[in-house]
């Protein structure tokens, strides 16, 4: 389709704008009941203008459609149904006229004389131009039906509610009166009642009613959670629902819904609607485009049989032009054939935010340059089998039954769902050009070559998945699309949508959606038939999905306060007091949303309680973290009921603890936040020290373990043990102990095997060796406050070890648990002592101290075996008559002195000849 | 350069004893690290179907093999305070004892 030039398209908005400005003028339907906040913003000239043409757009639209009226007509229509809404066309005209005018002040409470009552007339007016059929008639008594039963509540319930609850209704007309029915003696407006009867209408300055609320707002509190008072809310809350009944009021006089009309546009999206035909309408960055369109174009050697096109100067020109600098280095295309005539690199990835156009372009481009494209998303074919068949498919035939005869281009679209699939893709594209080279001559090796490009589309183009994509492909980043064009293409879609708008909001639409042109137009066709203004698109609550903050940025948020939260605000040079209020109210608000965006409010919350104390803090006395304490704990017990009752209606109020955390702790200093590690470090160690105590509850020896609780041991009795477990020994021979040393020795041994301890040898860091209790208790009952355990000696702790071992082998000896084959060591450190000299000894002890590195393996001594008379199981000695025989034979064998030495090897190398001479 | 003179002996002119040399991978040792003069070192045996030598000592025994020397070897003895030398005993064979020695287990069933 062909787009309008500019100035031509400007005329034509402007056109449309003209005559709904003069439609304006008389049109005054839409006028509704608007709480004082409402018409405060209302002061605003444009959303005067959408108060506006709401109605009146859809009413026109609509009998466009049904008959061929002109737009003059649809006014004259509009009027006549307005002389029945009695008091407002005049007061609405006034409200143009006059703008600071109050309308709550010229109503007063007249919500009850509204619509409702008029509401019928107009559907029977319709009725006789368009006759209706039984159903919709049918519809529309059931919705009369509705409509009464709904006024009859409201009459009885609202009237109290809102007295009660709002300033604005109730309290500022007790004062003065409003309405009269007579002519008053203040300042007033004439109107008519639904009776035609005069109603007088109080004219009330602005400043005063400025100064009412703001003095009524001194009462209100100063900080809430919530964006708007809960009061404001229900109040708004009724006002929606009396605007849809206006809208419901619209449908009955139209019988034609809004709705219906928006199903019929609803046949095809926006997004497909305007998507661009052609290469000229493209809207992403133009370099970008090129640089595709020029890759492809290096394929038609190989595709097309055809020549390259080698005068490329143009193009680097271009380059420089577009100027940026960074792009241009990253995206020189290498144009550069290989031996068979492929460009290097046989794959482009295009990678970018969501919403540019990067699957446009590359359709586009690919069928611009003559190929048939042919999409693979990698969310329809995860697994490698399709994959590699669709992918030798497309590359490799052509599609024989149509006679479409153009070469494929495959597409592979979130190609880093797939990453099974890229590995296979890279080999596909690189490997087979190895393998060809060695065999050139085999013609199935040539036949599989890559002909046909292939383009690959990602959004993130340094996800780990596609490192060797990276590296293999020619990489195309996508530049955001630049807001001037995007703007312009909103504006002529709007154009051709009947949408009105302005620069602004499109440009507002623009930066909120970062962009993203897919999310700026499904945004758009929510709002088709309808005006779209500034406030609209800031209040939309749109283009924020996938827009999610990072964990950093979103702790940044609570914790700085923004500079731009004063400077955005327009009203805040009123009053300081209120604009103090409203700067508040944006940045709870602010951060509730960034907040709820986020998601994971355990971890921000981690976040925050690691962070809020190294940052500045607001008050010296320390009651802002006091609060924040208190919310802190708020945060986790409603956590806890969530996650212990699975209950997730707490999780909305999650965060407003945040909000709070916000007001609390702000500043606008940059706070240097940390990644929480302390919940993570804490876990790790509980989970450690739970294991140890673990080791150590199955070593402590039953009898004692049936008295102690897994707490208790850690609390008290292990503290106490670390101390006990200390005895004071000299560094000297055990046989040279005194009897204290030697009754200490035994206690702690005694102990330490009751708990099941022990010290092991360990090799330090740095080569030493080192005796650690095991299991290492002391580590987890190190409780902060204590004392440090004393520690002993290595000598000692060598000691203790060698004789916790020995106590504990003749424990078991005396269990009689022992084998008999098995050495026991008992019985050769006795045999040892016995046959040797006081040599053998001190060989005992050198054996101890020698670590284990040192230790040489020699061949095992078997002394003789003790002779234990074995015992049945009532411990009663059993005689056995033929073991004597052999024990005695066994006994003559081993006694020998004499042994042999068996040497490994050969002797070969050590022979040498000995002379007689020699020997004497 | 030695000279060899026979002198013939009472009954005539008799060849000495034959002797068999032992050669044995590894050493013997004592326990108490007394010398081994004098000491019982094992029992020879020898298998009765092959005649392979089998060495007992202390609780190893050693299987071995005969082999002939190339060059028969003599035990002289030194006659003291003269120049003489006594033949002892011929060797022209030796016990080779190479393999690594098997342990052996007393198999009391009582034990087990």
């Amino acid at each position: 389709m062909d787009y309008l030039d500019p100035e031509e398209e400007f005329e034509m908005m402007h056109a449309d704008e003209l005559e709904m400005m003069n439609e304006m003028d008389f049109n005054t339907d839409a006028v509704k009941i608007c709480s004082p906040k409402d018409t405060r913003r209302s002061l605003k000239f444009s959303s005067n203008e959408r108060v506006d043409y709401e109605g009146n757009f859809n009413l026109s639209s609509e009998l466009n459609g049904v008959f061929p009226l002109s737009q003059t007509s649809v006014v004259s229509f509009n009027l006549d149904g307005n002389d029945e809404n009695e008091a407002q066309p005049s007061t609405s005209s006034s409200i143009n006229n006059k703008r600071y005018l109050d309308v709550e002040d010229i109503f007063g409470n007249t919500d009850d004389i509204n619509f409702e009552d008029v509401e019928l007339e107009p559907v029977l007016k319709r009725q006789k131009v368009n006759p209706l059929s039984e159903k919709d008639i049918k519809q529309q008594d059931l919705i009369k039906k509705i409509i009464d039963q709904r006024k009859i509540f409201k009459s009885g319930k609202r009237s109290n509610f809102l007295s009660s609850i709002s300033y604005n209704s109730s309290n500022h007309t007790q004062p003065y009166e409003s309405v009269s029915r007579r002519v008053p003696s203040w300042s007033f407006f004439p109107a008519c009642d639904n009776e035609n009867q005069r109603v007088y209408i109080r004219f009330r300055s602005a400043d005063a009613v400025q100064e009412e609320i703001s003095s009524l707002s001194w009462h209100t509190k100063s900080v809430q959670l919530l964006s708007d008072p809960v009061d404001e809310l229900i109040a708004r809350s009724y006002e929606k629902i009396e605007n849809n009944e206006g809208i419901q009021s619209d449908v009955n006089q139209n019988g034609v819904s809004i709705l219906d009309n928006g199903i019929d546009n609803t046949a095809e999206l926006w997004v497909q609607k305007y998507k661009p035909n052609r290469y000229l309408d493209l809207l992403s960055d133009e370099s970008t485009n090129r640089m595709l369109l020029q890759w492809l174009k290096i394929w038609d050697k190989v595709v097309f049989n055809k020549e390259v096109n080698k005068k490329r100067k143009v193009m680097s020109v271009y380059e420089k032009s577009a100027g940026n600098k960074f792009t241009k280095k990253n995206q020189t295309l290498d144009e550069e054939l290989d031996e068979n005539n492929c460009p290097k690199y046989k794959l482009a990835l295009l990678c970018g935010p969501p919403g540019l156009g990067k699957t446009t372009l590359a359709h586009l481009v690919a069928r611009q340059a003559g190929y048939n494209v042919v999409e693979m998303n990698a969310s329809d074919d995860r697994n490698l089998t399709s994959f590699k068949r669709q992918l030798e498919a497309t590359t490799q035939m052509c599609s024989v039954m149509s006679n479409d005869s153009r070469p494929n281009c495959l597409v592979l679209d979130e190609i880093d769902g797939a990453p099974a699939s890229i590995d296979f893709l890279i080999k596909f594209a690189t490997e087979k050009r190895v393998t060809r080279k060695k065999k050139p001559d085999k013609k199935e090796e040539k036949s599989s070559i890559l002909k046909r490009p292939i383009i690959c589309i990602c959004n993130d183009v340094y996800v780990p998945a596609l490192r060797n994509l990276r590296q293999n492909a020619f990489v195309l980043n996508f530049p955001p699309t630049s807001s001037v064009r995007l703007v312009e293409r909103l504006m002529e879609i709007s154009s051709y949508e009947n949408i009105k708008t302005d620069m602004g909001a499109m440009t507002a639409l623009g930066t909120k959606t970062n962009n993203d042109i897919r999310s700026c137009l499904s945004t758009l066709s929510c709002f088709r038939n309808q005006s779209v203004n500034l406030l609209h698109v800031k209040n939309a609550n749109i283009g924020a999905k996938d827009m999610q903050k990072g964990l950093f940025s979103v702790w940044q948020e609570i914790f700085q306060i923004k500079k731009s939260c004063f400077e955005n605000n327009p009203n805040s040079t009123s009053d300081g007091f209120s604009s103090h209020n409203n700067v508040i109210k944006d940045r709870i608000n602010s951060v509730l949303k960034t907040v709820q965006s986020y998601g994971d409010y355990e971890k921000l919350s981690q976040g925050i309680f690691e962070n809020y104390l190294s940052l500045k803090p607001k008050d010296s006395s320390l009651t802002n973290i006091a609060e924040g304490l208190e919310w802190f704990c708020n945060f986790d017990k409603t956590m806890h009921v969530i996650n212990s009752s699975q209950n997730y209606s707490l999780f909305p109020y999650l965060p407003y603890n945040f909000a709070t955390w916000h007001c609390l702790f702000a500043t606008f200093t940059w706070p240097k936040i940390t990644y929480p590690s302390a919940g993570y470090e804490a876990t790790m160690r509980k989970n450690k020290y739970k294991q140890i105590m673990d080791e150590l509850m199955s070593g402590i020896i039953p009898s004692i373990r049936t008295f102690l609780h897994r707490d208790q041991v850690l609390l008290d009795t292990m503290p106490l043990v670390m101390h006990i477990a200390v005895p004071n020994l000299r560094s000297i021979s055990t046989q040279l102990f005194t009897e204290k040393e030697k009754e200490d020795l035994s206690k702690v041994v005694n102990i330490m095997i009751d708990y099941g301890l022990n010290y092991f040898q360990e090799r330090d860091v740095d080569g030493s060796f080192n005796f650690v209790l095991n299991p290492c208790v002391d580590d987890a009952v190190k409780f902060p406050g204590l004392e440090t355990f004393p520690t002993s000696s290595y000598a000692t702790k060598q000691l203790i070890s060698r004789e916790i071992e020995l106590e504990n082998l003749r424990k078991r000896m005396s269990h009689g648990q022992l084998n008999n084959i098995t050495v026991e060591p008992d019985e050769f450190d006795e045999n040892e002592k016995n046959i040797s000299t006081p040599k053998a000894v001190k060989g005992v002890r050198n054996k101890q101290i020698t670590p284990n590195h040192l230790q040489r393996l020699t061949p095992k001594i078997v002394g003789p075996t003790k002779v234990t008379k074995k015992k049945d199981f009532f411990g009663r000695e059993i005689d056995s008559p033929v073991g004597h025989k052999h024990k005695e034979f066994r006994d003559e064998i081993v006694k020998s002195d004499v042994w042999y030495h068996f040497k490994e090897g050969y002797s070969n190398a050590v022979r040498k000849s000995v002379l007689m001479k020699d020997l004497y | 350069m030695i000279l060899v003179k026979m002198i013939e002996n009472d009954d005539g002119l008799r060849s000495p004893p034959e002797w068999a040399a032992l050669e044995m991978q590894g050493e013997l040792e004592t326990r108490r690290h007394t010398p081994l003069e004098n000491q019982y070192v094992g029992d020879l045996f020898a298998t009765v179907q092959d005649g392979v030598p089998i060495l007992i000592i202390g609780h190893h025994i050693l299987y071995g093999k005969m082999q002939t020397f190339e060059k028969p070897l003599a035990v002289m003895k030194k006659k003291p305070e003269a120049d003489e030398y006594v033949v002892e005993a011929i060797v022209t064979k030796k016990l080779l004892f190479k393999n690594r020695p098997k342990p052996i287990i007393a198999c009391n069933s009582d034990d087990l």
